[in-house]
């Protein structure tokens, strides 16, 4: 700030400037206060969960072995979900960038749109489609419903990330007799590698997070762990529960540390 | 930019090795979107007028009767409204407390600041909502934190639980919608062209001026896609209701989920999701008109 614009600021517009400071600590503060509280019921002693907790312990993490399969089934669902996600996304971005296409908009609106509709719809829409197939109660329905529901994710970090690549490369590459998927090979891809990872770790973070669609096509076989928390709140308030969470919190914060840093700061 | 894609997409069809690659490589996600999207979406509108059997299956029927009784039932009819109702309240507030905070993220000096804010709100915004909701009702239970504070500073008579009620679902829907609202905004905010209001400083505008007739008309398509995006997805909570509210306070995405995973009744289901659907769909592409469609809608 020049010294020009601190003479034309009055008292008036600093203390605007102070109150939006203290504003944004406040809701800071807000978005953060429920996480840390829920981590820090984590290392209770006591038998419920209460804060201040009543005093410190790892006895909860013990409970940990509950809850494998859990883990277990929504990395097996996370996984494949965001793969498939991330070749859905990443083909249908590349196409769209590279050729021009009669439906472009319709294969636009297709891979942008399931994230904005409510879940429990794609949920109903999925448990009518595969009971009218005659293939209720499989876990593929769910790898596939959340790899349709997660697509927008890679779709769209891998638009950003080929709109602006600098396409004299490609050209150089073709220029000099590579065919395209060489170049995608050794040009394309690794100019957008960031948003791919990036991609499937937001597909892959929401798949785990995700409750109502695994719930409605689970066909109450198969658990995982937002279910199982879910399931848990109904019956009793365990310090498990928090501890599981802590969990959760922990994966969620690095995976999308990674995410964006290798995206180079998606929101920048 | 477009002219330098076309000259791209034109050489490399030129010296093409694989002169059909162009649809070769669009017919994956095409297929798949077809197939496990726009086939099942189609499903859906069929099954709702189709009948119900018990146990969770259905037969064809091709009727209305589920729209008549949609349409027909005051508890629905009520629950719509609602809905509609608690993911304005949810937009506004969020709005309000939104983009201040966005503004204060956006023109902060310091790119490191700006990183932590924005990492912090990012991630929150990935953590379930089952764990976030399950936070709110830790701390609004009786014993806990806030009600003791409410009490000790008399807006409360005695510390009692502020959960299930219309006021912590409220707190909730804000709490996981914000940071949605502050990243669109935040993105709005960033590509204001700081010499615009250089400009208006320089003639004399002070901070609070150049923001009302500078910064504000400018990010007019940041409120606008900001606001639909967090109604939208307020429209389809689910998790929220369920853990912070009584079912007085249930939203329609609550009933759907009632009627295919409790009740079994699918078509009933499909209809409601249907009128959600349609309720989604109007107001995306209303947003979509006013932010001049030449923007989506991004999350």
């Amino acid at each position: 700030m020049s010294l020009a614009d601190r003479r034309g600021l009055n008292v008036r517009d600093r203390v605007t400037a102070g109150l939006m400071r203290v504003f944004a600590w406040v809701v800071l503060l807000f978005i953060l206060t429920p996480l840390i509280i829920i981590s820090a019921m984590a290392f209770t002693s006591g038998e419920f969960l209460v804060f201040p907790p009543e005093g410190f312990s790892f006895r909860w993490f013990g409970e940990l072995t509950n809850w494998v399969g859990a883990i277990q089934n929504s990395i097996l669902v996370a996984f494949p979900a965001a793969i498939i996600a991330t070749t859905i996304g990443g083909t249908a971005a590349y196409s769209l960038d590279r050729y021009d296409y009669k439906f472009e908009k319709l294969l636009a609106t297709a891979a942008t749109v399931p994230i904005m509709l409510p879940p429990v719809i794609i949920g109903v829409m999925f448990m009518a489609f595969f009971i009218a197939i005659g293939n209720a109660g499989n876990i593929w329905n769910l790898i596939i419903a959340h790899s349709i529901f997660l697509t927008p994710f890679p779709f769209i970090l891998i638009s950003q990330g080929l709109a602006e690549l600098d396409k004299s490369f490609e050209e150089a590459a073709r220029n000099l007799g590579a065919s395209q998927i060489l170049t995608v090979q050794t040009i394309t891809f690794p100019l957008v590698r960031a948003n791919v990872i990036a991609g499937f770790l937001f597909a892959f973070i929401l798949s785990l997070n995700e409750y109502i669609i695994a719930w409605l096509l689970s066909g109450f076989s198969i658990q995982t762990v937002p279910i199982q928390i879910f399931t848990s709140l109904r019956y009793s308030y365990s310090p498990t529960i928090a501890v599981i969470s802590l969990l959760f919190i922990i994966v969620t914060f690095v995976a999308l540390s990674v995410a964006d840093y290798l995206a180079g700061g998606i929101w920048e | 930019m477009s002219t330098e894609k076309s000259t791209l997409s034109e050489r490399i069809t030129e010296n093409e090795l694989l002169p059909r690659a162009k649809y070769l490589i669009v017919s994956y996600p095409a297929m798949a979107l077809g197939l496990f999207f726009v086939v099942p979406l189609f499903i859906l509108v069929v099954v709702s007028t189709f009948q119900n059997i018990e146990g969770g299956f259905f037969e064809p029927a091709f009727t209305l009767e589920n729209y008549v009784r949609f349409f027909g039932s005051d508890l629905f009819q009520g629950r719509m409204i609602y809905t509609l109702q608690i993911a304005g309240v949810t937009t506004i507030l969020s709005l309000a407390i939104g983009y201040p905070l966005a503004y204060y993220i956006a023109t902060l000096k310091s790119e490191l600041w700006r990183r932590v804010y924005l990492s912090v709100i990012v991630s929150s915004l990935f953590l379930t909502f089952i764990i976030r909701g399950f936070a709110w009702q830790v701390l609004l239970s009786s014993e806990s934190v806030i009600p003791t504070i409410a009490t000790a500073m008399g807006i409360l008579d005695e510390p009692v639980a502020l959960v299930p009620s219309y006021f912590a679902l409220v707190v909730g829907m804000v709490y996981v919608f914000l940071p949605f609202m502050v990243l669109t905004l935040y993105t709005s905010i960033r590509d204001v062209d700081d010499s615009l209001k250089e400009a208006s400083r320089s003639l004399g505008a002070r901070p609070l001026r150049t923001f009302r007739e500078v910064t504000l008309p400018l990010t007019k398509n940041g409120i606008i896609s900001g606001s639909m995006l967090v109604f939208v997805l307020s429209l389809g909570v689910y998790v929220l209701p369920r853990i912070l509210g009584n079912p007085s306070e249930w939203t329609l995405a609550v009933l759907i989920g009632n009627q295919v995973g409790v009740e079994g009744n699918i078509p009933y289901g499909a209809t409601i999701s249907i009128v959600l659907l349609v309720v989604v769909g109007i107001i995306l592409s209303t947003g979509w008109y006013l932010i001049g469609g030449q923007r989506r809608a991004s999350i």
